[in-house]
């Protein structure tokens, strides 16, 4: 990959404010694309906040997100959806209500075209588009093995599964950049090392990757790049190797006690 | 078990489709059970049955449209409207007074009140629906509240708390559609159509959407769903239904009066789509029967009547949250087990 | 019209706006207590004024002194919310704000059909706390009741506004209308916060219908319209704001009594309405109030 690889999602001079508080100030980083990039940084450090706002679940009080060269800070989050940004939440939002396969098709949304008129009238377009989407979504449930599951309803999956199954109705929307809050938090090792290898399975199809994440392996390991924040400020941005040694990180972490 | 990375299958033929506990499956044998259900219907005025028997199905199909309609708004959308009765009434009000008091062909009544409705909907749509939470229960309650101040005081047109007179019966060509026997095959036309585009709504894709903004707007957003726009439609629509059950009222009863159109009457309405069982499509059919039924055989304890469905409105909330249709369902499910 | 009576003419409907904006203040006050602890719209609010009302009223035809009355009433409706949120919000698994809306329409249709059942469809009143005394104000005619009125709905005002400023469990409601999470995290018992939430609303709502009955009277029906006027104060405030509650609630009362004074009493329970849709269409958030975003 190389470094003149364009800069899919381009954060400039970003900040929050909420009432006295600073949640992020003064922010600058870009993704490239084809990158796995990790959001590390202590409890408290914005990491969610600044997820929030790039997704458009909040706006920023000041600066600039960019996806692609074209500037969305402004756009609703829908848009953002349509314009190849996909995410997954840290307090999961599946669809309780349908079942495991009708949460994968909703994330079909973008990608389908079928208005009220024509579901009103069940057309045969529609028929035709309906059928498509329901092949992908079981593709994608095949991929993150819950194929099994798919007539069951989402409410009835484990922690673990309900997971997976946000990764995979975020992938419906064949998004360009992926979003992963925490992915691997709550989880068992193994089936953090088995999310780890989607991760990097994505990647290599071409999916760029912004996550958020504690579990320090498997930030280490898959990322190309990391990000660090700590008070809602960047203190280090750089490969795995050079952000695990950096002073300011460990300090930020472990504090600046001196004793043994 | 296989990595994911593995499992990329190509998709191993169609969706296993075994009956299970969810809403979703239930739909594949709704369309069925839907088209048995019209036909049976059919026979009330075939079978040679008194007028008031009629009369009442015919007032359970008109109910029927207009709790389909609140159900998919209330259940599927996640909407709350407390002013369905005052669409309702603008139907009404709009198809007789076509014919009433500008001496119209009563048809046009019919497309007219869809349109009125339609209209008023998206005038008070697009500001309440904007907000968050349930502004739009009170926006609606407010609108309701305001129309039928309206229907009350606008004397020349409307008649007043004395109602509306005059009505012209619809007719074909010289038949006029002017008993219960009469107009009921075209009520039953219009809510089997209304019911069958419901379904239809519900399982398409915007159906989907639907049902996603309502149980996590957010996620649904995140997803490509213009969460606005959908409520704005579905709002829009069943608005729309409402005023076409008001248009089929008006010309069955010939008659129109503010106090079926009050803010009691669409709070009334709520509490049948929840003891019907909100978000379930059976729920509608069980919601209009009491409506239409209940106060016909509660008839002696007519004070009583209300204390019995707020009291059995509570009652489903608690502990039949799928109200009498999830209830049905419980026991269909029952029943299965105990056959294999 | 002589300068003099037409400021008399001013000042009693000033005096009688703001009575009517003190019950409207009260009764949002409840409304927006309940709001903050489950975000949830509640229906029976306005029952629980109009019980009020009726209780007292029932009492006093039973010879207790008025005083002794309205504040049986004011109990009784009191421990009325407390019951209903014990048994019907508490059992709830997933206590979702359209779960108790839709639950307080239930409960406002059942109250509202229990006391036709029990206590009749006539209307019903008693007299006001110093009979039917009318003083004279700078030429002005307010009724002592008004100034009951006004001098009880402050006493309670500053009664609540000590309790959520200075007591622990004040504060607890606070800090669960802000975050449930992290006040069940430091210990606050979210569940006993919401029941007390529903007690306060109860309380504003009896206290509300006790007073304002030697002037209205009040029959089984009337709650709905009440609570409706409650509601569209607290918008005007901007609803979830306690002090927003107060101010549209005045706001309300104000403007009711003069466009009835000046231009028609027809129009009175208009306004209520006309206030609401203008809110909601320019300025939704209300005089106070701000939007706030949901967290994920």
């Amino acid at each position: 990959m190389s470094d003149t690889a364009a800069a899919l999602l381009d954060v400039r001079g970003l900040a929050c404010r909420f009432g006295g508080l600073q949640a992020i100030a003064e922010l600058d980083f870009s993704v490239r694309e084809g990158e796995i990039k990790a959001i590390i940084g202590p409890n408290g450090a914005g990491k969610t906040t600044l997820f929030n706002m790039i997704s458009g679940v909040i706006a920023p009080s000041a600066g600039h997100i960019l996806l692609s060269g074209e500037r969305v800070d402004t756009a609703p989050a829908f848009r953002r959806a349509r314009l190849g940004l996909s995410r997954t939440f840290q307090n999961l939002q599946i669809f309780k209500d349908m079942t495991v396969l009708e949460n994968v098709m909703v994330g079909c949304h973008t990608r389908s075209h079928c208005g009220t008129v024509r579901a009103l009238f069940r057309s045969p377009r529609a028929r035709a588009e309906e059928a498509g989407i329901r092949e992908r979504s079981a593709e994608l449930l095949a991929r993150l093995g819950l194929f099994q599951r798919a007539d069951e309803p989402a409410a009835s999956l484990s922690f673990g599964e309900s997971k997976l199954l946000e990764i995979a109705r975020a992938l419906a929307a064949s998004p360009r950049l992926l979003l992963l809050d925490e992915p691997a938090a709550g989880i068992s090792h193994d089936a953090a090392l088995r999310v780890g290898e989607l991760i990097r399975a994505l990647n290599r199809d071409g999916l760029t990757v912004l996550l958020v994440e504690h579990n320090m392996g498997l930030v280490m390991d898959i990322s190309h790049s990391i990000l660090v924040l700590d008070h809602g400020r960047k203190i280090a941005e750089g490969p795995p190797a050079a952000v695990r040694n950096d002073p300011a990180v460990l300090a930020a972490y472990l504090g600046e006690d001196d004793d043994a | 078990m296989a990595k994911p990375s593995d499992a990329i299958d190509p998709v191993l033929g169609p969706i296993q489709t075994d009956a299970r506990d969810d809403r979703s499956r239930v739909h594949v044998g709704a369309r069925a059970s839907l088209v048995v259900v019209w036909l049976a219907l059919l026979a009330i005025p075939l079978l040679g049955l008194n007028d008031y028997v009629v009369s009442l199905g015919t007032s359970f199909l008109i109910n029927l449209i207009l709790i389909g309609s609140l159900n998919v708004l209330i259940g599927y959308c996640g909407q709350i409207s407390l002013g369905h009765a005052g669409f309702y009434g603008l139907g009404a009000y709009a198809a007789g007074i076509l014919s009433a008091k500008l001496g119209l062909n009563p048809w046009l009544g019919l497309p007219a009140a869809c349109v009125v409705s339609a209209i008023a909907a998206l005038v008070i749509g697009i500001p309440a629906l904007r907000l968050k939470g349930h502004y739009l229960a009170m926006a609606t309650l407010g609108f309701n509240a305001i129309l039928s101040v309206l229907f009350d005081q606008l004397v020349p047109w409307t008649g007043g708390p004395n109602g509306l007179l005059g009505v012209k019966p619809l007719a074909l060509a010289s038949f006029a559609l002017s008993n219960q026997a009469r107009i009921f095959p075209l009520v039953w036309l219009c809510a089997g159509l209304v019911m069958l585009a419901l379904l239809n709504l519900i399982q398409s894709r915007v159906g989907r959407a639907m049902r996603a903004i309502a149980t996590s707007e957010i996620a649904a957003q995140s997803l490509g769903v213009d969460a606005f726009h959908y409520k704005l439609i579905v709002f829009v629509l069943t608005a729309a239904m409402a005023g076409l059950a008001g248009s089929l009222y008006v010309e069955s009863n010939l008659y129109a009066s503010p106090e079926s159109f009050g803010f009691s009457t669409s709070i009334l309405l709520v509490a049948m789509v929840a003891l019907g069982g909100w978000g379930r499509y059976a729920g509608a059919f069980f919601g209009a029967l009491i409506y239409t039924v209940a106060p016909e055989l509660l008839r002696t304890f007519q004070d009583a009547q209300y204390l019995i469905f707020g009291a059995g409105m509570i009652a489903v909330l608690l502990f039949f949250p799928g109200g009498l249709a999830g209830a049905g369902e419980g026991v269909a499910r029952l029943w299965r087990r105990w056959r294999s | 019209m002589s300068a003099g009576s037409a400021g008399a003419t001013a000042l009693q409907l000033l005096f009688a706006g703001v009575g009517n904006g003190a019950i409207y203040a009260l009764i949002a006050l409840g409304f927006n207590v309940i709001f903050k602890s489950t975000g949830a719209l509640n229906f029976a609010q306005g029952e629980w004024v109009m019980l009020g009302g009726m209780i007292a009223a029932a009492a006093i035809s039973a010879h207790a002194p008025i005083w002794a009355g309205c504040l049986a009433a004011v109990a009784i409706v009191a421990a009325i919310g407390l019951l209903s949120e014990r048994l019907i919000v508490a059992p709830l698994k997933r206590p979702t704000p359209m779960l108790i809306t839709l639950l307080s329409i239930g409960l406002a249709i059942s109250t509202k059909s229990m006391v036709m059942l029990v206590l009749g469809k006539d209307p019903a009143g008693y007299p006001g706390f110093s009979g039917d005394a009318v003083l004279n104000i700078f030429g002005a005619r307010v009724p002592a009741q008004t100034l009951w009125i006004i001098g009880i709905t402050l006493v309670f005002i500053l009664a609540a506004h000590f309790f959520f400023e200075r007591t622990i469990l004040g504060k607890s409601l606070r800090a669960v209308a802000a975050d449930r999470d992290a006040a069940s995290l430091v210990g606050i018992n979210v569940e006993r916060s919401v029941m007390w939430s529903f007690v306060i609303g109860a309380l504003a709502g009896g206290i509300a219908g006790a007073i304002i009955t030697p002037q209205t009277f009040t029959s089984y029906d009337q709650g709905g319209l009440i609570g409706f006027k409650g509601f569209s104060a607290a918008m005007l405030g901007g609803i979830g704001n306690l002090y927003g509650g107060m101010l549209g609630g005045l706001l309300l009362g104000l403007l009711e009594t003069f466009a009835a004074g000046y231009v028609s009493s027809h129009f009175k329970d208009a306004v209520a309405f006309i206030v609401l849709l203008i809110i909601l269409f320019a300025l939704p958030s209300g005089l106070l109030g701000r939007s706030e975003a949901q967290r994920v």
